[in-house]
């Protein structure tokens, strides 16, 4: 009897047979997606200047810090040498003469544009994104260079702590 | 006679949300592989070319910080307050100090209008840049060269 009764219970709880359609419920992904994409779209739009350092180098971390306002020449000591715009310059071995040559290149074509712009002008700023191993020697003649070409606003770029 | 109301005339309406899910998930990949989430901050500075601009008056004190090797900090000081101070970046009072030296000098006493920095040669700039921070809470013009 026992037996019995167990093998009806056994067969109230069977799934009826369907004709085999599933329905996923996904209206809460849809919300998840929704708050995500509201997320990443407005940070996208309130770094209107994003800058970012190229593979390889490690910015060091500093509080007290600025936002970049405008644009400028953009620097990179990485961990391999000199890159200017994202154009690998030279290596860390004598660097001084093409990397002068490079940014007297950019000095040219900025006087170019500003022969047919007149709100193009001479800009003596630079952004400069160096990697935190690179000692204050290279940082130095850097500097240096940069100044000698007419950049003698440097912005360092860091971590926000 | 009979009304017969509910089950034949039911309004349930089902939106297809599929394609929105599709778009959605589109985007948001494109949106996290192209998003940076690292926050980059900016330390302004000049060359010592730029130095006349900074300084539009005659300063009563100069200051020259100079980073050191070791994760020290000199401050010399030039003018109405002359000396040597040392401080420890490895030490967070010593660091407290140092920002309260900062504010003093930049006080009407002293009217500090701009930071000398330099370094040492093989001081990375990792602790060039733990130095620039503390310096750019009084707001002056930094310069960074060789002093």
């Amino acid at each position: 009897m026992m037996r019995s009764r167990r093998r009806r219970l056994f067969q109230k709880n069977k799934a009826p047979k369907d004709s085999g359609q599933m329905s996923l419920q996904i209206t809460s992904m849809a919300d998840i997606f929704t708050i995500l994409l509201v997320f990443l779209l407005k940070g996208i739009a309130s770094d209107a200047l994003t800058i970012s350092p190229s593979n390889g180098t490690k910015l060091p971390a500093g509080v007290n810090t600025t936002a970049l306002s405008e644009s400028a020449l953009q620097v990179e000591l990485s961990d391999r040498g000199i890159l200017i715009e994202k154009e690998f310059v030279s290596g860390y071995q004598n660097f001084e003469k093409p990397f002068n040559e490079r940014l007297t290149k950019e000095r040219e074509r900025q006087k170019l544009i500003a022969k047919s712009n007149d709100t193009v002008k001479d800009d003596a700023r630079a952004i400069l994104l160096s990697d935190q191993n690179v000692p204050f020697s290279t940082m130095k003649l850097v500097l240096r260079t940069l100044a000698k070409n007419g950049y003698s606003e440097v912005k360092f770029g860091v971590i926000k702590e | 006679m009979s009304a017969n109301f509910g089950s034949s005339n039911s309004q349930d309406v089902d939106i297809n949300i599929t394609p929105i899910i599709d778009c959605f998930t589109v985007l948001i990949t494109f949106l996290l592989a192209s998003a940076s989430f690292l926050s980059i901050g900016f330390f302004e500075v000049s060359t010592p070319g730029n130095a006349a601009d900074a300084a539009q008056t005659e300063p009563d004190t100069e200051l020259v910080v100079r980073v050191k090797g070791n994760q020290i900090a000199e401050f010399r000081e030039k003018g109405k307050k002359n000396g040597t101070l040392r401080f420890d970046l490895s030490k967070p009072e010593s660091i407290k100090t140092m920002e309260a030296e900062l504010d003093a000098l930049k006080s009407n006493d002293y009217k500090l209008t701009q930071i000398l920095v330099s370094a040492d040669d093989e001081v990375g700039f990792q602790s060039l840049s733990q130095v620039m921070g503390h310096l750019n809470r009084v707001n002056l013009p930094v310069i960074v060269g060789e002093f």
